[in-house]
Order: C-alpha cells, then structure tokens, then sequence
C-alpha cells in the first residue's frame, strides 16, 4: 500500500482488497447431448428449460409437425416458446335411449369467428345448422371457454366438457381450428364377412368400395341374405356382406371424429385469406349480392396500420 | 458436508479376469487371493468405464439419455478487487486457499463446501446431497392397474396415470410362459393400448418373461386399454407409473460373475432381519435366460450386505431406490434419508500377509463362498496341500471383528488366546491325517480372521517346523455416505423411486410427495474470480 500523504499530492490514498462480497448469483446454461439433439432438429432450449421438458419439446416436433399449414404454424410457433398446444375441450355426440346419436349426421367445425354445430351435414351444399357460437367479439356468446361450453350443452344434439386442469374462463379463439369432418382415401377391405372399418361415424352417402361389384352391389338396412346384399352399421362402424370379399379390395369414405377432442394454444394465427376472420375487420354492408365488407373498422384499422408500419408499403401513392 | 468415501470394493470385472486361471487354481476361486487382489484395482477401472462407456451411448439417444445430465450451472461473479488468499509451499509454489462460501437458504445464510476437487465432476455428479426438502407437489396415489389377477383384467378399467412417464408391469405368481396352438408358440405378453408422453396414438406389446417387473420402452401419457395375453389366470399383475412394486430390482451397474459358468444379471432387494434391514444381492441359479423363462427362475444370493447408519447402529428400512447411472442406493426409514454405495468392500486382507509362505496346509470354506450374511454358520475345512508332510498337532484361533484374538477348541468353544489348545493329530503314528472341519458362528459383523497353526517335524533335522494358514470370512456391512433427516411432512414414508423426469418421489401409502434432493457445494475458479454452485441460491457471501 503506497501512502501519497507525505508526497506533497495532498490526499492520501488507501488500497485494500475486498473483505467480503455478496453476489446474486446467474444462471448460465451448460450444452449437453439434449442441446446436441437439439442441434439436429433445430430446436434451442428455452431458458430456464430443464432436460426433460426439452426432451420432450423435441419429441413433439415428430407428433406436431411444422409446416406452411394453419396448423403448421400454431405447432411451430407454439413450440418455439415453450407454450405447447394442449387438449383443452370434448365436443361428443349426445346419444339417444337407444345408444344411436339423436343428430343424424352431426358434425362440428371451429372457425376463426364461431363455432358451429351441424345436426345433419351432407355436403357443402345440403346441410341443416343446429347452433352458430360466436367466440371472437367481446361479450359473444361463446367468448370465454365455460359459456361456449354451456351452450353446445343446451344443444339438444351435441355436450361438450372442459378437460381436467384447464382454466375453464380462458377465451375460446385460443382454440385451434379444426373440424370433426374426416376423409380416409383407403382402406382395405379383408376377406371376411364382417369387416370393421379404423374410423367410426361414417358419413352415409360418401362411403364407397372399389373392384368387388358382386360383392357390394345392394345396400341393405338388415342382414343380408342373398348375392351382392352388405349391411353397414354406420354408427358402430362395420359392414357384413352375403357374399366373402376377395380381400383385395379397397374402400372410401368420409366420417365425423367423435368424440371431438379440441386442443388450444396461445398463438393464434388468422389468415387474410379467411373470410370470417376479414369480416371481423371492416363494417359490414348489405348489398344485393349479401353482406360485403366496407371501410375497416377500428380493429382493422389499428392492425392494418400496424402491418404497415412494419411493411415497407404505405396508404395512397 | 461430507464427500464420498470411495470406498474400496470388490469388483464383478475381476471375477471375470480371474476365470482366465485354471478352475482349481486358488487364484480362480478365492476373492481375496493374491491374483485378486492384484486384479481387483485393474477391475475397478475397467468397471467404471464400461459404465461410462455405456452412459455415454445411452446419452446418444433421446429415449435413453438421462435427463439428469448437467444443463446448467449458477455463476457468481466476483469482482475485480476481490483477492483470494493465497500461501507459499516450500518448493514457491503459490497456492490458492479457498474462500469461505456462504449461500442464502430460505432466510438464513449457511456455509456451503467447496466441492471435493473443485471440478465439474465433483461439483454436479459426485457430490453427496446435503439437504432434503418437502418440493411441496403431492398427488393422490394410484396405480394405473391395482393389482388383479390376469382372469379378471378383461373387466378393468385402466386409472389415470399420476405421472406421465414409463409403466412398470409386474407379474407374480405366474406358472405359464407360453402357450402352444397350431404348432405356434405364443408367448407371455402385455399390450398396453393409449397415448403416448408425446402424444401419439400406441400400442406397445412388453414381453413378461418371468415373475418381475418389466418397464414400457414408451413413455405414456394415458392408457385406454390392457391387455395380458398367455399367462396363468391366477397370475397377479399390477401396473403403476412409478416402480413401487418392483422386487427385486434389476442393477443395471453391476453382474454376478461365477467362478464357473456365465455371466447373471444380478438384482438387488431389501431384505428385514431381526437384527434390521439387508441390501440383498441375488441372481438368477440358471444361467440360460430361456430356461429362466420357462419356470427356472430360482435365484441365488450373491450377498448381503447389513445397513448400518453413521452411528453404527442397524437401520429398519421402508424402502429404497437405486440412483440411476451410479452405484448409489437412497434408502429411507421413518426419520432419515441414507445415500449408500452398495459395492460390496473389499475386506481388510492385510492380516494374510502373516501367513506362512510355505503353509504345507490351507483351509477352505466349501464352493470358496467369501462373504456372509450376519448368524451364518460357516464350515471351515483343512486341505493338505503337501502330502508327505503329516502335522503332529494343530490348533485353531479366531480373530472376531472387534478385533479380539480367541483360541478355538475343536468343539468350536472360544478360549482365551493365551490358551496352549493344541489337539493332536491321532493318525500321526499311522502316518496319516484326516482334514479337520470346524463350523464358525458368524454372529458378528466384519470380518473374522480364521487361523490355523500346524506343527510338524522335519524329516532332516527333526526340527519343530510350525505353519500358520489364514482364510478370511466376511460379514460385510455399510455405512452411510450420508445422512438426513427427513422434513417432518416426510417422515413415516414407506417408499422412495424416481420418476422418467428423475425426480425423486416418496411413498406414504396414499399419496406421493416430490422430494427436493440438494447438493450444496461451490467450486472456483481462481483466475476469472467466479464460484460456481449446483444449486440456486438468492444471495452468496464470499470472503476470502
């Protein structure tokens, strides 16, 4: 220690080392083989993200693929900040004394604005709507996950439950869109009288089977009892034909997942191209040809001028 | 806080070196042999790094790695005034003294260890837990499949899982391995049909190939169906999401290596005595697994090893658990937390080298069984090994494990050790001598030094020839690496397992409680004027 007192400087000057320190200590991430998996994929662990829970954030890659689809994108995106998509709502049938569902052909789709429930879809163009639940607008009926909840239940052809753990006041656009509607491409027919098909819920009318003409020939509502007569249980899901299948055959048909079962997620993601998400931002004009969307309204004007502000694009010239 | 004792330890690797030797070499069948003894610190390092060898090819894989790997480390960075002490050794060395650490845990500051050699390893996978704590998560305990015989599983509903991770499937009392139909052999299996961990649509088949516990290679999240297909009806089966039922446990760390024949998988259990709580080391008596499958499955104890705690006094367990990717085992009673390394030691043979270099006698216990388990009686038989040499009297001693010296009366009484004791051989003026065979109540634990001193005359000189021949018999026991005692909220528990997360749970009988398991240690880096701790702490006081 040097004493500048005597030097003429004026000031004395003391040097000593440190006696004691408090510190608040940091958290530094250490590589290890899960960050090494983790390279392969291209997935990075989240801070404060321990080795099983990166494990599994992995894992999910292969389970929840992402990809330029909607839903693509919810999985990436969900994933990427560690808020993975979960089973958040059953959407199911309500069944009649006789165990057959009291909706002839139910079906069930998510929108970006509503939910609607189908009790007899056939196609695009001959359906019979039972509910619309509006769950985009502030005070909609079906905005918060328990009120969409009770009104699928006063349906008199659908229930729905929330899922043990999920917060029941969560909004319901943080449900990812989906519908029930299924189309399996093939699947094939075995050398059996009775055949049970993977899906259940079989949409009449879009069942078909290919190359055994003389089996499949006659539809019939009992059992068959001659050439070419099948039956199908379209609920249960089987089909019993007269005649013994080649077991070389294929079939298709279209059918409804229940029951339902909804995930949601903390990202959502809306598309320009949907038309019930647009109409949410621009005041709606009645003309001849329908409702046609006018000037945006104040929610499509803040988001508009958000996206130009990051864009590189302007209004006007 | 305490470091680990790195015990010394006889390990499987050295058994398989010595089968290299003739069959009836001593060398081959005596554990504590001079060839052994040579062998075993070869067969220590070679043991170590098969395991290492086998983690790190387990770690290759994600299903596999373990999840208990080092992914991060707290950092306390000091400043750049802060100077640690130094000292100077003879030779001007500089060394670094090291600081004393104190972390803030819950309200008050405690003085925390450096680790043992101020590495990684010995600050994150060596060290020794310090603390146990209540984590504050319980779960209502239930199996997925309580256990039912295999008959009426048809009609059972399988529960919820309580934690998502691997089933364990235990089968007991199962007569049936296969079933013959067409000229096809099916075998005993279970088909566990749901969700998996990341969420897809399974179903696993899991072989049952004896009376034991067998884990789901997936990891589930839910199950919606069970099927045990080809066993006997009255079979019981049990399914859970932690491993409660399992007994004995498979060691992954360790085999049974024979003197003669193969290689066993060895199982560990925990065994009551009247004297307290045994850590059971056993393998299967028929080396060929499939006869095993078919019914053969008797298995032989490899040891026993008493559970003794710091004060030397026996514990009474509730249940225990092996430390994956280590030869630790966590044992609980109703108040403390045990961490035992369940190697068997290798015992004290420094007293052999008093042995007489030309013993023309050797004494041997039958099939050269080595250790023992407390109250034992052990039949110590003479070997001629020289037979033109006739001894003209012997007499036995016994050294027990408290370290007292007795002379041994051929009625198996202990005597004083100053006690003359000799017995002639009867058979002597004939020319002859019949073995000798003595039976040793082995009431104590530790080691006993059995002792045999033969008296000849030499044929040349007629000199008094006098030989000393030693064997060693081992009741071993273990003491605790460390101790704990349990948060009162944790006490009573009746058992302990670890989960496919690794995190430690225990078992009251109807709940489980996650266990906070610490390790309070510090290591330091002298240059850059960091400490780095496992554990997170609010505050660190560091003073030179």
């Amino acid at each position: 220690m040097t004493d500048y007192s005597t030097s003429g400087i004026g000031f004395a000057v003391n040097v000593t080392s440190i006696a004691q320190v408090e510190v608040t200590p940091v958290r530094r991430n250490v590589v290890n083989k899960f960050d090494s998996q983790g390279n392969l994929l291209t997935v990075d662990r989240l801070p404060v993200e321990t080795n099983a829970e990166f494990r599994q954030r992995m894992l999910d890659m292969s389970v929840h693929r992402g990809d330029p689809t909607y839903e693509g994108l919810i999985n990436n995106l969900s994933r990427a900040f560690g808020c993975p998509r979960y089973h958040a709502l059953t959407i199911d049938l309500t069944v009649g004394s006789d165990g057959s569902p009291l909706a002839p052909r139910g079906r069930v789709d998510i929108l970006a604005d509503r939910v609607v429930l189908y009790s007899d879809w056939q196609s695009s163009d001959t359906y019979t709507i039972d509910a619309e639940i509006n769950i985009y607008d502030l005070g909609a009926d079906g905005f918060y996950l328990n009120e969409l909840v009770n009104e699928i239940n006063s349906s008199q052809y659908f229930t729905a439950s929330i899922q043990t753990g999920v917060r029941s006041n969560i909004h319901s656009s943080n449900l990812v869109r989906g519908t029930s509607y299924n189309s399996a491409v093939t699947e094939y027919i075995y050398g059996h009288t009775q055949h049970k098909f993977q899906n259940t819920h079989i949409i009449p009318e879009t069942l078909w089977f290919s190359e055994e003409k003389n089996v499949f020939t006659t539809e019939v509502s009992t059992e068959p009892a001659a050439d070419g007569e099948y039956y199908v249980d379209y609920i249960n899901s089987y089909v019993v034909t007269y005649n013994i299948p080649s077991g070389e055959g294929i079939c298709g048909y279209a059918w409804n997942d229940f029951p339902m079962k909804v995930d949601a997620s903390l990202v959502h993601a809306y598309s320009f191209q949907d038309e019930n998400f647009t109409k949410k931002l621009f005041h709606q004009e009645q003309t001849d040809a329908g409702d046609v969307n006018g000037l945006p309204n104040k929610e499509g004007a803040e988001i508009f001028h958000q996206l130009y502000k990051e864009a590189n694009i302007f209004w006007g010239e | 806080m305490p470091y680990p004792s790195r015990r010394y330890h006889r390990s499987w690797v050295t058994q398989r070196m010595t089968n290299d030797y003739p069959e009836f070499t001593h060398a081959r069948t005596c554990p504590t042999s001079v060839a052994h003894q040579v062998l075993n610190f070869g067969g220590s390092l070679i043991e170590d790094t098969t395991q290492k060898l086998i983690e790190e090819r387990d770690n290759q894989f994600l299903s596999s790695a373990d999840p208990n790997l080092m992914d991060h480390l707290y950092l306390s960075e000091l400043p750049s005034g802060f100077f640690f002490t130094t000292t100077n050794a003879a030779d001007g060395a500089v060394h670094y003294i090291a600081p004393t650490v104190q972390a803030k845990i819950g309200s008050s500051y405690t003085t925390i260890e450096q680790a043992e050699f101020n590495n990684i390893e010995t600050l994150y996978y060596d060290c020794l837990p310090t603390r146990f704590e209540d984590d504050n998560k319980q779960h209502i305990w239930v199996d997925v499949l309580p256990q039912t015989e295999a008959a009426n599983i048809w009609d059972m509903t399988p529960e919820d899982l309580v934690l998502e991770g691997h089933l364990y499937i235990t089968i007991e009392n199962n007569t049936i391995w296969q079933r013959e139909f067409k000229d096809q052999l099916y075998f005993s299996k279970a088909v566990i049909k749901g969700t998996t961990r990341k969420g897809t649509e399974l179903e696993e088949t899991v072989p049952l190939r004896l009376n034991g516990t067998f884990q789901t290679i997936n990891q589930w999240k839910s199950v919606s169906d069970i099927q045990i297909l080809h066993v006997a009806d009255d079979a019981d089966i049990t399914i859970s999401c932690l491993p409660f039922a399992e007994d004995p446990v498979l060691d992954p760390m360790n085999l049974a290596v024979p003197v003669e024949g193969g290689d066993r998988i060895q199982f560990v259990k925990l065994v009551s005595e009247s004297f307290g709580s045994t850590l059971v080391g056993e393998s299967f008596v028929n080396e060929e697994l499939e006869f095993v499958r078919l019914g053969a499955d008797a298995k032989r104890q490899d040891y026993v090893l008493e559970l003794l705690d710091q004060s030397g006094n026996n514990v009474s367990a509730n249940g225990f658990m092996l430390k994956p990717h280590s030869q630790m085992v966590y044992v609980i009673d109703n108040q403390y937390f045990y961490v035992y390394d369940r190697r068997v030691p290798y015992p004290d043979v420094s007293s052999l080298a008093e042995e007489s270099a030309d013993c023309r006698m050797e004494i041997t216990v039958p099939d050269s069984k080595w250790i023992y388990t407390k109250n034992d009686v052990a039949t110590v038989t003479t070997r001629t090994v020289d037979l033109y040499s006739i001894p003209t009297r012997f007499r036995w001693a016994v050294t027990v494990p408290d370290g007292t010296k007795y002379r041994v009366g051929a009625d198996g009484s202990y005597w004083p050790e100053d006690t003359v004791g000799w017995i002639s051989n009867d058979f002597y003026s004939e020319g002859s001598w019949q073995e000798q065979m003595l039976d040793f109540t082995l009431d104590q634990r530790g080691q006993y030094v059995v002792e045999l001193e033969v008296q000849y005359i030499d044929d040349e000189t007629s000199e008094v020839l006098s030989r000393i021949a030693k064997i060693i018999l081992y009741v071993p026991y273990i003491t605790p690496e460390t101790q704990i005692a349990l948060p009162t909220s944790l006490r009573n528990c009746i058992d302990i397992a670890i989960d496919s997360d690794g995190v430690v749970w225990l078992y009251n009988g109807t709940s489980i409680y996650r266990a906070g398991i610490y390790h309070d240690y510090f290591a330091v880096d002298y240059q850059r004027n960091y400490v780095w701790t496992k554990e997170q702490y609010t505050s660190v006081k560091v003073t030179p």
